[in-house]
């Protein structure tokens, strides 16, 4: 009896979710997989683990590369500046762009007090990718925090392209800073900020 | 009572939506600041104050006080303004957070020792914060133009209005003003603003660090942060709006990851 009322539903299902499937590409549980990877990877290999800082920071810059879409970010984060500026510009602010990244995420490793990553759940971003959904939970209680990854599929790995924490998107806000720097500057303008910050937190 | 509150609502509506009706924001993408100079302005006074005073006793409270005493204050604090969320929640038509507020308030007002202690968020009764700037948003208010004010931060002119609402339509401010209190109603804000910039301690001041421009980062932030908890309560989540792709870029993205 139920289930043949279930059978329709289930023909109905498999043939509406078979094309989003197809057009998502990363399965949400490889998407769900992916996210906890990173957060175990991160909690194990670099914010808990007993090793000098630089170590901390190159292992982190590895895993940053590996999982982060740099490309498609920096892209997205000089909007409609990129196409105004030259391949070398381009090129150079891609390589600050990362290493920036790398080194203010450095910066907050002491900040780590045995935070859990909760993965919660997954949705389509309309966009050929997956949102995925999580939660940073404090051991001694207190508000969680959401945040949630933008992934994309990358030659059939899923790559992030950004981070939202509570509403607040990396991307996105890098974008207006930027913005409102290379109206003023330009391109060139902004590595040159770049480059500075770069030095003072440490990098090259 | 009802009646005031109504009327100060209406008046608000109709002078914000006349100061919003320049530019509808876009997604968080671009947030309409038409007197950017000026705020740019304000925004320097903050940060010298901010620098100057804030962050110093903000740093006190939060490296020299227990960190226990800092979560009775803050607890405390939270509990003085579950009225003010719980009349929003009403006002937004919201009738389990209305619950869920209510509960915060009864639990913690009693077994939570004059709200010291969360007891209700222990128990499972979550602080969901709601003020009228989010109201007027659900009722259809657009965020109306930007601005950056010393002490108060970055806001908008919906949500600038709804901290004034929010303020007079206080119980614990009526009560304080009847008696003549003066010393509570410097005292909580003072209170609560020391509070809040120690809880954003290490993130804000890495951002402003960082950051090649402060300003921009945190009006963008602002804006994208006020959009989610606006939506959280109407759609259940808090997903970002806008659009990855790339305006003028051709979409063939990289298949490789970038090389070292």
């Amino acid at each position: 009896m139920i289930r043949r009322f279930l059978a329709p539903l289930f023909v109905a299902a498999t043939l509406t979710v078979a094309p989003v499937a197809a057009h998502a590409e990363i399965a949400p549980d490889q998407a769900k997989q992916f996210i906890s990877s990173i957060a175990d990877r991160g909690i194990n290999n670099i914010l808990a683990a007993d090793v000098p800082v630089e170590e901390r920071t190159r292992r982190f810059r590895d895993m940053f590369i590996e999982t982060f879409d740099v490309d498609t970010t920096a892209r997205f984060v000089l909007a409609r500046h990129w196409r105004a500026a030259t391949p070398e510009e381009q090129q150079e602010f891609k390589q600050l762009f990362r290493d920036y990244n790398v080194l203010i995420w450095a910066q907050r490793f002491d900040e780590y007090n045995g935070q859990r990553l909760d993965v919660t759940g997954t949705q389509p971003d309309g966009d050929a990718g997956i949102f995925v959904e999580s939660r940073v939970v404090a051991p001694q209680g207190g508000q969680p925090v959401n945040i949630i990854w933008r992934l994309r599929d990358r030659g059939g790995q899923p790559q992030v392209i950004d981070i939202v924490v509570e509403g607040v998107s990396m991307a996105l806000t890098y974008r207006s800073e930027y913005d409102s720097v290379v109206s003023r500057s330009g391109v060139s303008g902004l590595n040159q900020l770049l480059r500075q910050k770069v030095q003072e937190l440490g990098g090259r | 009572m009802k009646s005031t509150a109504k009327t100060i609502a209406c008046a608000v509506f109709a002078l914000t939506l006349t100061g919003c009706a320049t530019q509808p924001p876009a997604d968080g993408q671009a947030v309409a600041d038409p007197i950017e100079p000026f705020n740019r302005a304000m925004y320097q006074v903050h940060d010298v104050l901010d620098q100057a005073v804030i962050r110093p006793a903000a740093w006190t409270y939060k490296n020299v006080l227990p960190g226990q005493v800092q979560y009775y204050v803050h607890s405390f604090l939270t509990n003085l303004g579950e009225p003010i969320v719980f009349l929003n929640n009403v006002l937004q038509g919201d009738g389990e957070r209305a619950f869920n507020t209510f509960m915060r308030f009864t639990l913690n007002s009693t077994f939570g020792l004059a709200g010291m202690l969360d007891f209700a968020g222990e128990a499972g009764f979550e602080a969901e914060p709601e003020d009228f700037g989010q109201t007027l948003a659900v009722w259809g208010v657009d965020d109306g133009p930007f601005l950056f004010l010393p002490l108060i931060g970055p806001t908008n002119a919906r949500d600038l209005t709804g901290r004034v609402v929010d303020s007079f339509l206080d119980p614990f401010n009526h009560i304080a003003r009847a008696h003549d209190a003066e010393g509570f109603l410097y005292g909580r804000p003072i209170a609560a603003g020391i509070d809040r910039r120690a809880r954003l301690m290490p993130t804000y001041d890495d951002m402003r660090a960082s950051s090649v421009d402060f300003y921009a980062t945190l009006r963008s932030a602002y804006a994208q942060n006020r959009a989610a908890q606006i939506r959280n309560q109407a759609a259940g989540d808090m997903l970002p709006d806008y659009n990855f792709d790339m305006p003028d870029a051709d979409d063939a993205t990289p298949a490789t990851p970038p090389t070292n």
